[in-house]
Order: C-alpha cells, then sequence, then structure tokens
C-alpha cells in the first residue's frame, strides 16, 4: 500500500509565481480574523446597548474599518456614534457644548460595563472628538488592549443645508457625514466586489510601517475617487497611488461626501510635501516592483514590494541569495544589450557627459555608467 | 535635508594645508565646498530624485584650529542594494585632498566610504574608500560633479552590488589567484603606476 503524501501547500513567499500571489497572501496576512470581529463587535454592540438606553430615542451608527470592512490584524478598536435625540434643540453651535451629554454616556458605559471589564476605564476631557473607552481586555492575544471611539453626534436640522452631523470638536461642534461616508464606503466595496477593501487594507497597513503620513479615513476617502471597479490588487495600488500623489500635490483631500468645512488632516509630524514624497518613493518600488516582474525577474520584484511595505512580518523579503543571483543575471543581460545598441548621450540632458552611459544593478532606468573598476593597490589582490 | 547655512558660515581660508596641495577654488576664489552653485550643481538631481531626496545630509566639518582644512561630507541614510537592506554611505569632498586625484580636480575626485572592512578587490589601498572607476578614463565611464549626486549613488549602489556578488562567488578564493569572485563589471589593472595616460 502506498502511503499518502500530502504535497506542502505553495509558499507565495519562497517561491513566488506573480506580484498578485505575493499581495494575495500579504492580504491574509493581515486580515481580520473572524473570532476577532466577533469580539470587537459584541462589545460595540454592548456599548450600543448602553448610549441607547441613557439616551432614550437615539439612534446608533456605526462606522470605522469594522464597519467599511477594511479592518486589521492585529483588530484593535471599533468606532461608533450616537446621535442624541433628546439633544436636538439644546445642543450644537451656538447652543451648548458636548461636554455634559459626554460625561452622561461615559458615567453610563463605566457604570453597565464594568462588572465585566473590571480594567474598564474611560476618557472624555480635552479629547477632540470621541469617548476613548479602554476595555483593559485585548480581543487579539498579545495586544495591549481593545479600545472604542464613541462619538456623541447631534442632527443637523438646519433648513438651509441639513446634511450631516454635528460632532464634537473639544467642546464645541463639527460638521460631519459619517453616515455616508458608510453608505459611500460599502458602496465602492460592492462594485469592485471588495476589491477596494482588500486595496485599503493593504494601504492601511503601508501607511502604519512607514510613519502614517495618513490617516485611514484619507486612505479611503482617496480610493473612492478611483477604487469602484474590480481589477487586480498590483492595479490597484498603482492606481490608487497615481491618484493620491496627484490629489495631495494640488492639496488636502476634501470630506468626500461635502459636509465637513475642513478639509481630511494629514500627519502633524509631516508637510504635505513629505506625506507627497513618501508616496511617491513607494510608488518607485511598486512601479520597480511591476518592471521586474514584467521582465522576469520575480525574486527582485518581490524583493521591491517588500521594500516597498517594509514589514516583513507581513511581507518577508525573499531570499538574499535567491536576489543576488537573479540580479547579477539581470546586469549581464542589460549590459549585453546595451553593448548590442549605439550609445547615444541621453537628450534634453544639458550636461557635457551623457549622465547615464550604463546599466543600474537594480531596476533599469536609474542612471549610472558603465565603470571600470580600479584600485590604486599595486597587487591585484582584495583588501582584508 | 540639506543646508548650506552651515558652509556659508565658514570663513575662507588661506589656500595652504598640511600637505601642501593649493586648494581647489571657484572662480570666485572661494574653495568650491561653501560655493552656492557648486552646492547647487551637485545636490540638484537628489532633490528630484525620488530615491535619494530626503535621504542625504550634508556638513562642513573642520578642526578647531585656525586655517584647519575643511572637508564637504554627504551622508546617504542607505542606497538601495539588491540583496542587502540600505547601505549607509558617506562622501568627502577635502578642501586639500591628502589623496592622488591623478590629475582629476577635487571636486570630481571625492572619496566614497561604505561597508568598510568589507573584503573586496576595488578599494583604495589607504582608506578603504570605493574604487569606483579609472581616474582616467573617458567621462562616459567616471563621474564629476556636475554630473550630481544621484549618479554618484547610483554607481556606489552598483560597486557595492559587484563587492556582494564577488564575496558570495568565493571572494579572495585560495589567495593564489583560484576560485576568486565573479566581478561583474569591468577591470582596470590596479596601481597607481597604471594610471600615468589611458589604460
Amino acid at each position: 500500500m502506498t502511503a499518502l503524501t500530502q504535497s506542502p501547500e505553495p509558499d507565495p513567499y519562497r517561491h513566488p509565481t506573480s506580484l498578485e500571489d505575493i499581495l494575495e497572501a500579504a492580504r491574509h496576512r493581515i486580515e481580520v480574523t473572524d473570532t476577532e470581529l466577533k469580539a470587537a463587535r459584541q462589545r460595540r454592540d454592548m456599548l450600543s446597548a448602553v448610549l441607547r438606553t441613557e439616551f432614550p430615542g437615539s439612534s446608533v451608527y456605526v462606522n470605522g474599518s469594522i464597519a467599511h470592512g477594511d479592518a486589521l490584524d492585529p483588530l484593535t478598536d471599533v468606532d461608533l456614534g450616537v446621535i442624541v435625540a433628546e439633544a436636538v434643540d439644546t445642543h450644537g453651535p451656538g447652543k451648548k457644548g458636548c461636554s455634559d451629554l459626554q460625561e452622561r454616556a461615559a458615567n453610563a458605559i463605566k457604570s453597565t460595563l464594568r462588572p465585566e471589564f473590571e480594567n474598564l476605564r474611560v476618557e472624555y476631557r480635552s479629547r477632540k472628538r470621541s469617548i476613548l473607552v479602554r476595555f483593559g481586555d485585548p480581543v487579539t492575544a498579545g495586544q495591549d488592549d481593545f479600545t472604542a471611539d464613541v462619538i456623541i453626534a447631534i442632527d443637523n436640522t438646519d433648513a438651509d443645508d441639513n446634511r450631516g452631523l454635528w460632532i464634537p470638536r473639544y467642546t464645541g461642534w463639527d460638521r460631519s457625514a459619517p453616515q455616508a461616508h458608510t453608505r459611500m464606503v460599502r458602496d465602492a466595496n460592492a462594485k469592485s466586489v471588495s476589491k477596494y477593501a482588500q486595496t485599503v487594507r493593504l494601504l492601511k497597513h503601508w501607511n502604519r510601517a512607514n510613519s502614517k503620513p495618513l490617516c485611514s479615513w484619507n486612505i479611503k476617502a482617496l480610493a473612492l475617487d478611483v477604487l469602484k471597479t474590480t481589477r487586480p490588487l498590483v492595479e490597484s495600488l498603482t492606481v490608487w497611488f497615481d491618484h493620491a500623489i496627484a490629489a495631495l500635490r494640488k492639496g488636502l483631500t476634501e470630506d468626500p461626501a461635502g459636509v465637513a468645512t475642513k478639509p481630511i488632516g494629514i500627519s502633524e509630524k509631516m508637510t504635505r510635501t513629505e506625506v507627497v514624497r513618501r508616496l511617491e518613493k513607494a510608488r518607485r518600488h511598486l512601479t520597480d516592483a511591476i518592471a521586474l516582474e514584467r521582465d522576469g525577474y520575480i525574486t527582485m520584484a518581490h524583493e521591491a514590494l517588500a521594500k516597498m511595505f517594509n514589514d516583513p512580518e507581513m511581507l518577508p523579503f525573499p531570499d538574499a541569495d535567491r536576489v543576488r543571483v537573479e540580479a547579477a543575471t539581470k546586469f549581464q543581460t542589460d549590459i549585453k544589450n546595451l553593448n548590442t545598441r549605439a550609445t547615444k548621450p541621453v537628450s534634453g540632458v544639458s550636461s557635457a557627459a551623457p549622465i547615464s552611459t550604463g546599466v543600474n544593478v537594480g531596476t533599469s532606468g536609474r542612471p549610472s555608467r558603465d565603470v571600470r573598476s580600479w584600485s590604486d593597490r599595486k597587487n591585484q589582490g582584495p583588501t582584508r | 535635508m540639506m543646508s548650506v547655512s552651515d558652509a556659508a558660515l565658514v570663513a575662507v581660508r588661506p589656500c595652504l594645508a598640511s600637505c601642501g596641495q593649493i586648494a581647489p577654488v571657484t572662480s570666485r576664489g572661494d574653495w568650491f565646498g561653501i560655493d552656492p552653485t557648486f552646492h547647487y550643481l551637485l545636490e540638484h538631481s537628489v532633490e528630484i530624485d525620488v530615491e535619494h531626496r530626503g535621504q542625504v545630509t550634508m556638513r562642513v566639518v573642520a578642526a578647531y584650529a585656525p586655517g584647519a582644512p575643511r572637508t564637504l561630507q554627504y551622508r546617504h541614510a542607505g542606497v538601495s542594494v539588491p540583496s542587502r537592506r540600505p547601505v549607509p554611505v558617506l562622501i568627502e569632498f577635502p578642501e586639500y585632498p591628502a589623496y592622488a586625484t591623478y590629475g582629476r580636480p577635487a571636486q570630481d575626485y571625492p572619496r566614497v566610504f561604505a561597508d568598510l572592512g568589507a573584503e573586496s578587490p576595488h578599494r583604495m589601498d589607504r582608506d578603504d574608500s570605493l574604487c569606483l572607476y579609472h581616474p582616467h578614463d573617458p567621462s562616459e565611464r567616471t563621474w564629476s560633479a556636475t554630473d550630481g549626486l544621484a549618479l554618484l549613488f547610483n554607481m556606489v549602489a552598483n560597486h557595492l552590488f559587484f563587492e556582494t556578488h564577488w564575496r558570495a562567488t568565493g571572494g579572495c578564493g585560495d589567495g593564489n589567484g583560484n576560485d576568486e569572485g565573479i566581478w561583474l563589471a569591468d577591470e582596470a589593472p590596479h596601481g597607481s603606476d597604471k594610471v600615468v595616460g589611458r589604460t
């Protein structure tokens, strides 16, 4: 009797066949698990019940990554808001601020949920928008905690323009349209057969691993402009980076619902120029990867993609020796091709010498020189 | 980001140094290392190159002594070399080079340091700097300051890859010229006596 042997699962990181395979594998690594989602939704429902009880007749809305279908693993927070029915005539711009409503909500959450979460803490003073609920109990093993951002909102009853809600801005109010945002994202997900959420998830992870130049909502708002059809992840990422770079060069991103008066903010630590620079660098890695794959250098393409994401846990680098051998082959092939062409100065370059007369060991297209390596040592031997 | 401010604050010093060489000067009589036009020509390519922009810092260093020679330094946080993590690079333009420039203007023959101490057949004997090109080769096979730093960093990345591949394929072999590693680029004969005239 022949023993049955199970063939091992193909590992796209060790033996990649395409960038799309690598991205699919990376996407799965950061996808939130059903168990995490279930636990997060349970907590969100508990908060929702507390808020409905505290503010009778009010409605609760959900937004953020779980509502939008683009949550990342590890899952660390959930977002929801309550539209306080009783405050529609008493609170809002020109009326009362949000502090008393936030205090009531915070107290209700504490008193109701502490029996179940003994380390639960609630913060709302001096915060810009949300009440922060710290459960003191993570839903993902190994994480410090799980939190909820709870927004106290007031319906906008302006006779001239009643779109959106009023949400806190410290003790005052700002206009926002979280429900419209969730509708728009869900619509994009449906039209793109989930490619919108899959691409956004990859972009959010890139953002996290690269100093967070953008907030998640900015990534999604930009994606709403361009990711409404189903296409491969590689193509979706390229389209998004092209669009984001062009849009952010012009200015900050406006609210896609057209409600918020202020555009979406970028990282407080960076200028818009710096944010664009980071996006351009990522796009360079991505276009390098695409060009290398097209030319048959899949291991080098894999390395370029790993450099872009900058997180070996999510997208491990390929074996260095395999990259080296492939890069050496590529260099020798490119040199051969260069030598079969007449060397001509690059047109439009004003330098007396042609800028590029050689082959770059990485991706083609960067200026380099076909040099003769040398040494001032008399002997031919190496240094040690 | 690069800035010429610290360079501009340094007073122009007499063109004499311990090595006895005359410091290379601009048409205005200043050392090129504090000349804004030189800086622009050198740095502009880095400012517009996505890969290098924001990665390079510049400073002028000098000993705390009157007339002490200055050195213009550029540090790259890490050039991209296939199969390796980013490799930091230091480029130095000394006011009075203490090394032979083989007739090349000092601004066209800087010292380039990376992977110090790594085994390589193409390093300078005295200070382990990289021997990127033969100094008497034609302009399309060498580097000049007017080509800009971006090209130089790309050439450095190439050289570092050639070294990496050479070490991985055998390095110095058995020491008797056997089983040595593969050097991917063309190689010029070694030795300073060989550079008098084209080789």
